[in-house]
């Protein structure tokens, strides 16, 4: 603990802090408090809200068939969404690593779609999956297969949903891979290469354990993000076809400002904060070093 | 780590570690990265290809890969028919305010917490931080029962104002203001000035590179936002530029082409100011893991 300093005014501090934490408790903390408070409540808008206890949670549980939709959905989501992130930033960031020429021109390539908002992302893959002037649709022409309407059909719209989401944000992964891979000094690999290791030896060995505080970082970020998708799917296939694509945040979306059913809303996003409170404490107590936000 | 300068933007050059040759390695990574370069790159070029061409030219199956005539009625005829300069006009304002408010309040939080021993410093520090585990998806509709409250549902302050006290950024420039040397603050308290003064001209211009990062990201994430701006604004005029991008699309479901002259002069903005402050981006990413 440092000492305080001489002249160091008492007052100061708090007032620093006050805008700052004003934000917070206003827009945060409070509503925090008020959404465990609405998930104790049964509102409709016929009736005044009525105290129903644990009601909510048990309707989401035992007979919601939407939610657990939701629930199989965001499953299936989270799966394919931070494998395929996963390896794919370990690819790209080894590749990216690696003594190429463009490296600059590449990682750019790699890293713009970052930079796209989810609307974009996703107005521009519907431009790409369009069923009569799609792109894709005309390749896969080309070499003779059949023209298919993508985003109407169910399991189709699951795979681009995950496929157009892990295009948005691969870039990011992969630049986390790459500090990682940076942060690995070469001396390793030239010790390795003394002993007779060869590339992927060297990549078993030397590469990947001291790569593992960035892959466990981008496996719970990815986690946390995929748990909490919404724009890109909303705008990409608006959960549908039918209710194939409808994940949790948009099924909290339609019950609170839809439906008016903010109980049930509350109910649920109560249930996404414990997962992504578990996901949280799970990510401290493996206890990296990187301070990672 | 916290981010010490913006220098580490550019990470340096792998060693060479061998002589480059051609081996089957070498080729099957430049075919990879062609590939992938082609993947993420090409769905936005063609985008951008699109909406220069012709409307019989944009509805043809099998579609034309250059346009034949590159023309710009797509987006005359769009900014005719959308009040697109009203979306920019709000977006800016949105994302401007919204990052001035966010450097400045975040900052102050930060001189507090790093240069001033007082009681509660350490409670309130685990709190801010502690709020990362509650995004804004699952608080949205307490959020705006509160903005209702208020008097700021559809109104662009209500965009503004809950998202501005990040803690991601009071964490950023919490970490680098701790780097700075305590002694600066007693010099100056020596020589008579005030705390604000010390914060306004002391320690901000020194905290500059990391307050580079946070503008960075606080205009990306401004501008790109959407499930926010969704919720709070319900009138046309009041939309950002995404919100009527998600609308046009909505309305206009075989009106193509200027869905697509639309997205390509959203896209314009970000990938100018971002040709020029990408290193800042990828330090944020790379040292702290910054959300995108």
């Amino acid at each position: 603990m440092k000492k305080v300093s001489p002249g160091q005014s008492m007052l100061a501090p708090y007032l620093f802090l006050a805008p700052n934490l004003a934000v917070f408790v206003i827009f945060i903390i409070v509503p925090a408090g008020y959404n465990f408070y609405l998930s104790l409540f049964r509102t409709s808008p016929f009736r005044l809200p009525a105290f129903v206890g644990a009601d909510n949670f048990r309707y989401l549980l035992q007979q919601d068939d939407l939610f657990w939709r939701a629930i199989w959905n965001i499953g299936i989501f989270v799966v394919g969404d931070v494998t395929l992130l996963t390896g794919f930033s370990v690819l790209i960031g080894v590749l990216l690593n690696q003594d190429i020429r463009c490296r600059g021109f590449f990682r750019s390539a790699f890293f713009y779609p970052v930079l796209l908002s989810p609307v974009v992302v996703a107005l521009v893959w519907q431009w790409i999956l369009n069923s009569q002037f799609g792109a894709l649709n005309a390749i896969l022409q080309t070499v003779g297969l059949p023209r298919q309407p993508w985003l109407l059909k169910p399991n189709w719209g699951m795979f681009w949903v995950i496929f157009v989401h892990v295009w948005a944000t691969l870039g990011f992964f992969a630049l986390i891979v790459l500090a990682g891979l940076q942060s690995i000094p070469p001396a390793l690999y030239e010790a390795a290469l003394i002993d007779g290791a060869g590339r992927w030896a060297g990549f078993r060995h030397v590469t990947l354990p001291l790569l593992m505080p960035s892959l466990m970082v981008v496996l719970i970020l990815s986690m946390v993000r995929s748990f909490e998708v919404f724009d890109h799917v909303y705008v990409l296939t608006g959960g549908g076809p039918g209710t194939a694509t409808l994940m949790i945040v948009q099924f909290i979306y339609r019950a609170a400002f839809q439906l008016d059913q903010a109980g049930l809303a509350a109910a649920a996003s109560l249930i996404l904060f414990l997962v992504i409170f578990s996901l949280t404490v799970f990510q401290y107590l493996l206890g990296r070093r990187r301070e990672t936000i | 780590m916290p981010v010490t300068s913006g220098t580490l933007a550019q990470p340096s050059a792998p060693v060479r570690r061998r002589r480059r040759r051609v081996d089957l390695p070498t080729v099957l990574a430049y075919v990879c990265l062609v590939l992938g370069a082609a993947i993420m790159f090409g769905p936005v070029l063609w985008v951008v290809l699109s909406s220069f061409k012709g409307l019989n030219e944009i509805y043809r199956f099998p579609p034309t890969f250059l346009p034949e005539q590159w023309i710009l009625t797509n987006y005359t005829g769009a900014l005719q028919r959308f009040p697109f300069l009203r979306y920019l006009a709000n977006s800016v304002t949105v994302t401007v305010v919204a990052t001035l408010l966010t450097l400045t309040i975040n900052s102050m939080a930060a001189f507090a917490l790093s240069k001033y021993v007082f009681r509660g410093r350490d409670a309130i520090f685990l709190i801010i931080l502690g709020t990362l585990m509650i995004p804004l998806q699952v608080i949205m509709l307490p959020v705006y029962l509160v903005i209702a409250k208020l008097g700021m549902a559809n109104t662009l302050w209500g965009i503004i104002i809950p998202p501005a006290a990040t803690p991601t950024g009071v964490f950023l420039l919490r970490q680098y203001m701790l780097t700075l040397p305590d002694e600066l603050l007693e010099a100056a308290r020596i020589d008579g000035a005030g705390e604000f003064r010390i914060y306004w001209q002391i320690i901000l211009p020194l905290t500059a590179p990391a307050l580079a990062v946070l503008t960075v990201f606080s205009i990306m994430w401004r501008w790109n936002d959407f499930l926010w701006p969704l919720i709070v604004i319900n009138q046309d005029r009041l939309f950002t530029l995404q919100l009527g991008l998600a609308r046009f699309r909505g309305e206009l479901v075989t009106d193509w082409h200027y869905v697509l002259a639309m997205t390509v002069l959203s896209i314009v903005p970000i990938t100018i100011i971002f040709g020029f402050l990408q290193r800042y981006l990828v330090s944020g990413i790379a040292t702290t893991g910054l959300k995108g």
